[in-house]
């Protein structure tokens, strides 16, 4: 298995070599689309170097019995890994398309557990093909968490392990393929509006699905639905949503000449300044805890959440109002719409 | 009543960010071929780069033709059978229909709403292209109306009022000579705003155009699943598209067929599936047995094969908007899907796809001119 991960890496790393601009290179020039290209395709190849570690280290588990924490040490890397692609909606479809197999939330009728079960009670040798047969359900990160974090998990059995390695396995071949996707610039075509367009939506898609990360398990005032969360199995929803947060600050700074340098030069010196220090104290102040799933068990818990929902709700008006409204974009011109 | 005239006739003009359009390699590898076509293809309502709303009239490639200024954010469009005349319909609840020619994208004066009444978003003209019928609803009700009128010149004259089916009509399409099908949400809105969820009663509604009576009416198990878009098969059976209401944890069919005279049946995928689609629907196309559902809310499209009811492949293309069946260059019809992005794949039924960028932002729907 391991000669497949070697082949997986050298193909995206040969497709970036070929490229006119080294992969691993800061663009040297001060373009906007080239800098936001450049952080996007660099996310994809942290996905899938950290996705192939896992399926490595998964199988280094099951096979030479070593330690489980190196499998979960490798998910926790995939994982933040995925925080920096998570949620977008612009980019290369053949990269979007399988942002579900990557990982599917939220799952409010435990899908994920139900049919990750149903699969161990089949009498059946599992391998990549076949998990690419399932339901999306039972072949990303929330499947791998389950494995190892689950109660119902009979890891490190046989059936479990088997399961396990197929799913990395086929985890690292879809990240390769999202790496992969990445290699061309989707956005070379288009003139600066589109692109703007497309830049800004990017930020806010993955905004508001980080948003929703929170609003989902803090549901009404005072009835929280812990099992919302992402990750409440390993009770690591708030770090995952700051590795977003970070994501969206690299994204919207663009090595220096994104998003807020944009503003700047569009005579709104003002909102890039305050987007940025926004992000800032945001960070600067983000809970300690990092379990979500933990912190809605309490009212201060859940205030704190509230909290800092609201932050991110700020920057949301921040991008979707007043950026919207200064540059004259329109986020998501019918993706947002109901008609 | 006196039309409200915003718009004297007027040329159309080429807006400075469509009219510099790059072409596409796509484009130019056609038109290094054969020279690019012009002739009329697609239709669409659009938003310009400096923030304002048109319908555009675009070749087959998506390169516009002429850009017809519309006085707010349009939506369907009307064609005549001859395709020499178009409407755009305003986006629900909407005031205004915009009639325009088509090879010259010359606008005529608009059609407002009378006092009392909305636009919903679409409409059909006859088979003879004489008459139109259009979707509106009452404002204080959004009791469901088809609006008659008849093309005189370059007016639109209403002479009748269809109601009585329902509340919230969205679509219409024509499915024979004298037989209208109405998707008919359910949805009573005070602006955008969806006030009678719990209570709502969406439906497929058969209407006769010769007597206004209700021919068929036909439901969903779920009264939260809002019936919005549709479109037909060259056999009659009519499709249609879904908007849910619900919990938005709930995977719920999205797309349904209907033979007259039978139940409902809806599409099959698995409920993680149906949340791909974030429960809505824009634009569904039918190309031989199978079928392309779109989902600007969820960023993608789905292909159905209509004879065994499966799902062949959810695709991701952002703010998924308009498809159609048009013809390719050498013949073989296709899908032609938009997006608000400016991106347009064409899709054989065999999954052959090819995409290409264009600067137009387009709107939920596309319509093709006859025989393009």
């Amino acid at each position: 298995m391991k000669t497949t991960y070697l082949l997986l890496s050298s193909t995206v790393l040969l497709t970036a070599c070929q490229s006119t601009n080294d992969a691993n290179q800061i663009p040297d020039s001060t373009n906007m689309i080239d800098h936001v290209y450049y952080i996007e395709q660099q996310s994809a190849l942290r996905l899938v170097e950290s996705s192939q570690r896992l399926a490595e280290s998964f199988e280094g588990y099951c096979t030479n019995q070593t330690a489980k924490e190196t499998v979960v040490i490798q998910w926790q890397q995939t994982m933040q890994s995925w925080m920096a692609l998570q949620g977008q909606e612009r980019g290369p479809e053949a990269a979007l398309s399988l942002n579900w197999n990557i990982q599917f939330w939220p799952d409010k009728k435990n899908t994920t557990g139900r049919k990750m079960s149903q699969l161990l009670k089949k009498d059946q040798t599992w391998d990549s093909e076949l998990i690419q047969q399932q339901s999306v359900t039972t072949q990303g990160l929330g499947a791998v968490e389950w494995l190892l974090f689950d109660p119902s998990s009979t890891l490190p059995k046989v059936d479990s392990c088997q399961l396990g390695q197929a799913i990395t396995e086929n985890l690292a071949l879809n990240t390769s393929k999202i790496a992969q996707a990445w290699q061309v610039n989707p956005w070379s075509q288009l003139d600066e509006t589109m692109w703007l367009n497309e830049y800004i939506a990017l930020l806010a898609n993955q905004l508001d699905y980080s948003m929703k990360k929170l609003s989902r398990p803090l549901a009404k005032v005072g009835q929280p639905r812990p099992y919302f969360s992402e990750s409440w199995r390993s009770e690591t929803s708030l770090t995952w949503l700051k590795y977003n947060v970070v994501a969206m600050r690299d994204l919207y700074l663009a090595n220096g000449v994104g998003l807020n340098r944009y503003l700047q030069e569009q005579g709104h010196s003002d909102l890039a300044e305050r987007i940025e220090d926004h992000f800032n104290s945001t960070l600067e102040t983000w809970p300690q805890s990092s379990s979500l799933f933990a912190e809605l068990q309490t009212k201060s818990g859940y205030q704190n959440t509230l909290a800092l929902y609201n932050k991110l709700e700020y920057l949301k008006y921040l991008i979707h109002e007043e950026v919207a409204i200064e540059l004259d974009i329109a986020i998501g011109f019918n993706a947002t719409d109901g008609d | 009543m006196q039309p409200m005239v915003i718009n004297k006739q007027r040329r159309s003009i080429l807006k400075a960010g469509i009219g510099s359009m790059a072409l596409s390699p796509w484009l130019t590898a056609c038109s290094s071929i054969s020279g690019v076509d012009n002739r009329p293809a697609l239709i669409s309502c659009s938003r310009t780069s400096n923030g304002n709303f048109g319908a555009v009239v675009a070749n087959k490639e998506g390169s516009p033709i002429h850009s017809i200024p519309l006085p707010e954010r349009g939506h369907g469009v009307a064609i005549t059978p001859n395709g020499e005349l178009a409407v755009a319909f305003a986006r629900r609840p909407g005031n205004y229909m915009q009639l325009f020619n088509i090879k010259t994208g010359v606008s005529y004066p608009i059609t407002p709403s009378r006092p009392n009444r909305y636009f919903y978003g679409h409409g059909v003209f006859s088979s003879d292209g004489l008459t139109l019928y259009a979707t509106e609803g009452e404002k204080e009700t959004s009791q469901g109306i088809i609006g008659v009128y008849q093309l005189q010149g370059s007016q639109l004259i209403k002479v009748n009022e269809f109601s009585g089916f329902g509340i919230g009509p969205h679509e219409v399409i024509r499915v024979d000579e004298v037989t209208l099908a109405i998707g008919v949400g359910g949805v009573h809105t005070q602006g955008r705003v969806p006030m009678n969820i719990d209570s709502m009663n969406p439906a497929l509604v058969y209407l006769s155009t010769e007597t206004g009576k209700v021919l068929e009416r036909v439901g969903l198990p779920d009264h939260k699943l809002s019936i919005r878009h549709l479109s037909s098969t060259d056999d009659g059976r009519v499709l249609c598209g879904q908007q849910y209401r619900g919990e938005p944890e709930e995977g719920m069919p999205l797309v349904a067929i209907h033979q007259r005279g039978r139940p409902l049946v809806q599409l099959n995928a698995e409920p993680e599936e149906w949340l791909r689609f974030n429960h809505y629907v824009a634009s569904i196309a039918v190309l031989g047995e199978h079928v392309v559902a779109t989902s600007p809310r969820g960023n993608c499209y789905g292909v159905w094969n209509l004879a065994t009811n499966q799902l062949i492949e959810i695709a991701a293309l952002s703010d998924a908007s308009g498809v159609v069946i048009s013809t390719s260059n050498n013949g073989t019809p296709q899908w032609y899907i938009s997006s608000g992005t400016g991106k347009i794949v064409s899709r054989t039924e065999k999954g052959y796809v090819e995409g290409h960028q264009t600067n137009v932002m387009w709107d939920n729907h596309w319509n093709h001119m006859p025989n393009a």
